[in-house]
């Protein structure tokens, strides 16, 4: 690849500076775009309604200028750091820029948890499943009181772009030591922040374990590299090429041998003191992520045994450690939440068509505009498996370690559905590896132990010229789908200060004991009061939510304050297809049933019981 | 987000157990599987450091070592399943 470069870099050069002044340009029509964004305009499709057209310039200037950046010769590392930075700020801070207060009602939730640790010393037990695993908890609970604020709702906002930044390191790590090409693994890079609407970088332990996970997997793909072997020679034609094809499908069994599964087809260049200090420095990462996430040390060892028996780690403990730590935290830490339902957990185990209804078939509801925004996350996601299908074929590469990694976490789902959500979370798991495989769909590695599964093809002259005119329109149609789907929810995902201000008022006025209702969770509450102050929402009772039935929940419950909000409205209407302006029509029933109106904003209003 | 999932993700609903099991019960059952876990965490720091220094230059003890990892793990194992199995 480099040698065709250079050969095709003799033609138009771009200017040594014109990728950074993109990059700058970009950049300032970001903050143009974000500070004239109407966040109240937000329409069904969410966040995208309400960027004007310099956001959209501004995000394509950044990707043609990474564009440019990438294939220069010679490449520069720290500009094309910089491009990806600028590429990270318009893809993860738009909407905590755009978006008066945090987004997503969980990140509030797990906020007050953090609350909880920090002011009795403890997890609440018996409240939550999420308790079970406080580790990201207590992490959070002593920032707070190293900052010294009194709760962590200053870090929501914010956070999604500063834990995508963090991210930026470990990846860079794998992009280098994976067996891609250099200008592959930046496109890679670049191609995981383009192409990563799945939304598990708020505030919470998911975000936290998925940087244990990337840190992991670099160290591990730092230090280990596959031994040396010969080059396997190409055979020539239709039947030399069966026969090569053949023969390394025969190979690859010698992958279960006992010497791979000892470690030994690993080696390092690190000193014998450096690896047991790298060694000891994982083994405490592990117990970290063992006792702070329920998914990920699953992944880890996942990963790790993939990294093993592909000849990418040289000490097999690793992954018997990840095993003992991630189950011996689930048997002893986690006791309050497997007590008496222990079949939650192995209940799912070999049920793949159940964890496919609920991980794909009952997502694809709701609203035409809802539906639009699943279906483009889908098939997102299926083109960027077809570039992986591609990037697998055309590359050489001296492991397969990649591929497997991709694919490995998919293992996870015939274990355990995880209410719904596994299949987003796998995917996350591989995105790192998919990204380097499309990358290598487009920028393959010519040769290597294992030579590709297809014949190269050259473009000879025109080649760079190709290669900017795939590249480009890659990243920036990934880039622009994902805008449009990670935001997609954002019309009852993302909350006004009217909202937050409703909230804080029923909070101010409830008493320990009383309840707050709500149609739907979606609001900014939980952050408050955790285990003193009932949360109840009336579509989450258990029944099949309809607007008769949320009236009759909360006319049934009868709780202390009941908040309507605009999020809340947008949901039903999004969701569950309620009437348009069905809340007003709920808030006569309320006031007719012996509630009142306590106090009002332009987007919430907080209804109280006249008889309490 | 993770409101789909209110048995891994929790609801503030609250997660009491099905069932009602001492405390006693609870903790009697503790003790086993955390020395079985001490035991697999320090043999196999113990055979790492012995891989990466070569402090250990019998193979016949290097083989001991793995022969008592394989035990440990099993053991570790039968306990996690028979603490599963007498309190769920």
């Amino acid at each position: 690849m480099k040698n065709l470069l250079r050969s095709a870099s003799a033609g138009a050069r771009p200017s040594s500076s014109g990728s950074i002044a993109l990059g700058i340009v970009g950049i300032i029509l970001w903050f143009v775009a974000v500070r004239r964004a109407d966040f109240l305009g937000m329409g069904p499709l969410g966040l995208v309604t309400v960027l004007p057209w310099a956001y959209f310039v501004g995000l394509a200037a950044v990707v043609v200028g990474f564009g440019i950046e990438l294939l220069r010769t010679p490449l520069r590392p720290n500009r094309l750091l910089l491009l990806v930075l600028a590429l990270i700020v318009v893809m993860f801070g738009t909407a905590s820029a755009v978006e008066p207060v945090a987004r997503l009602e969980d990140s509030y939730l797990l906020a007050g948890f953090v609350e909880y640790i920090f002011q009795h010393g403890h997890v609440l037990t018996n409240f939550d499943a999420r308790f079970s695993w406080p580790g990201a908890f207590s992490l959070g609970a002593v920032l707070v009181a190293f900052v010294g604020k009194s709760n962590a709702l200053d870090f929501l906002r914010w956070f999604p772009l500063v834990i995508e930044i963090l991210y930026l390191p470990p990846l860079l790590v794998i992009a280098k030591c994976s067996d891609v090409g250099r200008r592959a693994g930046w496109l890679g890079v670049a191609l995981f922040y383009a192409s990563n609407w799945i939304d598990q970088d708020y505030f919470s332990p998911q975000a936290l374990n998925f940087l244990f996970y990337l840190v992991l997997l670099a160290a591990v793909f730092a230090c280990w590299k596959p031994t040396q072997r010969a080059r396997r020679l190409i055979q020539a034609g239709f039947r030399g090429r069966i026969v090569e094809l053949w023969g390394r499908f025969g190979d690859s069994w010698t992958s279960l041998r006992r010497v791979r599964f000892a470690g030994r087809d690993a080696t390092t260049v690190y000193s014998s003191w450096v690896t047991l200090v790298l060694f000891i420095m994982l083994e405490l990462l592990l117990f970290a992520s063992a006792l702070s996430h329920q998914l990920t040390p699953y992944a880890s060892i996942v990963a790790l045994g993939v990294c093993l028996i592909s000849r990418r780690l040289g000490r097999p403990e690793l992954v018997l450690l990840a095993m003992v730590f991630t189950v011996g935290w689930l048997s002893l830490g986690a006791t309050n939440y497997w007590l008496g339902h222990l079949s939650a957990i192995f209940g799912s185990l070999g049920q793949l068509g159940s964890t496919f209804g609920s991980n794909v078939t009952s997502r694809i509801t709701g609203s035409t505009t809802h539906l639009l925004v699943v279906d483009a996350r889908i098939l997102l996601i299926a083109g960027l498996f077809v570039l992986v299908g591609v990037g697998a074929l055309r590359r050489a590469s001296e492991s397969r370690t990649l591929e497997l990694l991709a694919l490995a976490p998919f293992s996870l789902l015939a274990a355990q559905n995880y209410g719904g959500e596994g299949l987003l979370r796998v995917v996350l798991y591989g995105l790192p590896f998919t990204a380097l495989l499309a990358a290598s769909a487009v920028l393959p590695r010519r040769f290597a132990t294992v030579p590709p599964l297809v014949p190269n093809f050259a473009f000879g002259p025109h080649t760079r010229t190709l290669l900017r005119l795939t590249v480009v329109p890659l990243v920036l149609v990934l880039a622009l789908v994902t805008v449009v789907v990670r935001g997609g929810n954002d019309a009852y995902e993302s909350y006004t200060s009217g909202e937050l201000n409703a909230v804080n008022y029923a909070y101010n006025h409830v008493h320990a004991g009383e309840t707050i209702g709500l149609v739907t969770s979606y609001l900014p509450i939980g952050q408050r009061d955790v285990g003193s102050v009932q949360i109840f929402a009336a579509s989450e009772a258990g029944g099949v939510p309809t607007l008769h039935y949320d009236e009759h929940e909360l006319l049934k419950t009868r709780p202390r304050f009941i908040i309507l909000s605009q999020s809340q409205e947008a949901w039903g209407e999004l969701l569950e297809s309620y009437p348009k302006g069905w809340e007003t029509k709920m808030e006569g029933v309320l006031l007719r049933n012996g509630y009142r109106v306590a106090a009002r904003w332009p987007t919430a209003v907080v209804l109280a019981d006249s008889k309490k | 987000m993770c409101s789909a999932s209110p048995r891994w993700c929790g609801s503030p609903g609250g997660e009491s157990p099905d069932v009602m099991v001492s405390l006693d019960q609870v903790l009697a059952t503790a003790p086993p599987v955390l020395f079985a876990l001490i035991a697999n965490v320090l043999l196999l720091t113990l055979r790492a450091s012995a891989g990466s220094l070569g402090f250990i230059h019998s193979r016949r003890l290097f083989h001991l070592l793995d022969a008592m990892i394989v035990l440990a793990f099993v053991v570790f194992i039968a306990l996690v399943v028979v603490r599963f199995e007498t309190l769920d």
